[in-house]
């Protein structure tokens, strides 16, 4: 099994934007990851790329809970309406407002929106939300442009200004 | 004013490119959007509850088998103990820090050989006692101190068990019953325990809806205060043994 050590390092590193990633496919997120977490710990060895495979366990999940309707919740309607995102402490021209970005997130589709998160602030690479996912890394790449652009032009209409 | 016009679908590389995956900090909204941060999750301490659970498993484990048990029942006892603990921590923390009103149904500290079941068990402070239930489902976690001997000979650690949700009994005997299941599980009496308890509807802590506390006496004649004059009554059997293979295997 995982040293406990490594165990919590893992965590510290990953359950904040593991958090966010799961609020991103809808369900009940904080518990999915808890029990990703779990699951890790019951595995002799750490995964080459921890975040994607906790990311597939959170989500394979999700989709369980789903599919068996335990959660009562449809994948689409339960993505969380809470904001995901605090604002950086750090100081940059264009900052935007986290509240509108979350609100904006929320308003896309599936997968695009896990897309996004998981390559903005889960820092993952396409080619591993793609196995993630298992689409094409080029697949995953075109959808987050899609998202980046169906971004842009939501905070176009919605004329927010940064500070 | 955000400019949007900068550099708007300005990503034009290819898939095959090195910094395919590398941030495009020629696009404006890009790095607004990086410079984000995820809200961090309450749960943050429920990773140390975790990790205390997780080594005290392991911990236990290797003792036992230093000492030559057998280690079938002991082991996986362990194990799983470390990891519900992890859960149980899980929703201590989160159902705490959403509810700051919400308290765990904390706690005991039993000192060295004190008798079972002479835990007291009272309302909590703001409840009505009048309301309170004689008996109901809970789900604990005890934290144990164990003689050194049993760990290792210079150094005392601690130890977990708990038991499987949901548990129906008295509340009066909520003590006794632990107290005999720890002594089974880890071989030994514990020198200390800490024991905290969750009302648990599949994890689910409404410390709101059952208004206990228990708190530690050393008075041979304290009487538990759940509306039952129950005294020192022997654990009940039946139940108090939760660790089942059941539970082994769903979790494990």
């Amino acid at each position: 099994m995982i040293e406990p050590a490594e165990l919590r390092t893992l965590w510290l590193e990953n359950a904040d934007r593991l958090v966010l990633i799961a609020r991103s496919m809808g369900g009940n997120a904080e518990d999915a990851v808890q029990e990703a977490f779990v699951a890790l710990a019951t595995e002799v060895t750490v995964p080459d790329d921890p975040l994607a495979w906790l990311v597939r366990v959170t989500r394979n999940r999700l989709l369980q809970w789903n599919r068996s309707q335990k959660r009562r919740v449809g994948r689409e309607s339960a993505v969380s309406a809470r904001p995901w995102l605090s604002d950086s402490s750090v100081a940059i021209d264009d900052r935007l407002d986290a509240d509108a970005v979350s609100a904006a997130l929320q308003k896309l589709d599936s997968p695009t929106r896990e897309i996004m998160v998981m390559h903005l602030w889960g820092e993952m690479t396409f080619s591993s939300i793609a196995q993630v996912l298992e689409i094409s890394r080029a697949t995953a790449h075109r959808n987050y442009q899609y998202g980046v652009d169906q971004l842009r032009l939501q905070f176009v209409a919605l004329d927010i200004t940064a500070d | 004013m955000f400019d949007f016009k900068v550099n708007s679908m300005s990503d034009t590389r290819h898939p095959a490119d090195q910094n395919y995956d590398q941030p495009n900090h020629d696009d404006t909204l890009e790095r607004s959007l990086r410079a984000l941060r995820p809200i961090p999750t309450r749960l943050d301490e429920s990773a140390v509850f975790y990790q205390a659970g997780f080594a005290a498993g392991k911990a236990a484990s290797e003792a036992a088998s230093r000492k030559g048990f057998r280690l079938t029942h002991l082991v996986a006892a362990a194990s799983v103990s470390a990891l519900v603990f992890g859960n149980a921590a899980y929703w201590f923390a989160r159902n705490g820090a959403r509810d700051t009103a919400a308290r765990p149904l904390i706690a005991i500290n039993q000192q060295n050989n004190e008798t079972p079941g002479k835990a007291r068990i009272m309302p909590m402070q703001d409840s009505d006692s009048a309301t309170a239930p004689a008996s109901a489902d809970i789900h604990m976690i005890a934290e144990s101190t164990v003689p050194s001997q049993a760990i290792t000979p210079d150094q005392k650690q601690p130890a977990y068990t708990s038991f499987e949700s949901p548990l129906s009994i008295p509340l009066g005997e909520l003590w006794a019953s632990w107290i005999e299941s720890a002594n089974r599980d880890f071989m030994t009496a514990p020198e200390s325990t800490t024991l905290a308890v969750f009302h648990s509807s599949r994890w689910q802590w409404v410390s709101n809806d059952l208004p206990f506390a228990l708190t530690g006496t050393t008075e041979p004649s304290a009487r538990f205060s759940s509306g039952t004059s129950a005294e020192n009554t022997p654990p009940a059997q039946a139940g108090s043994r939760l660790l089942s293979s059941q539970l082994i295997k769903e979790i494990l």
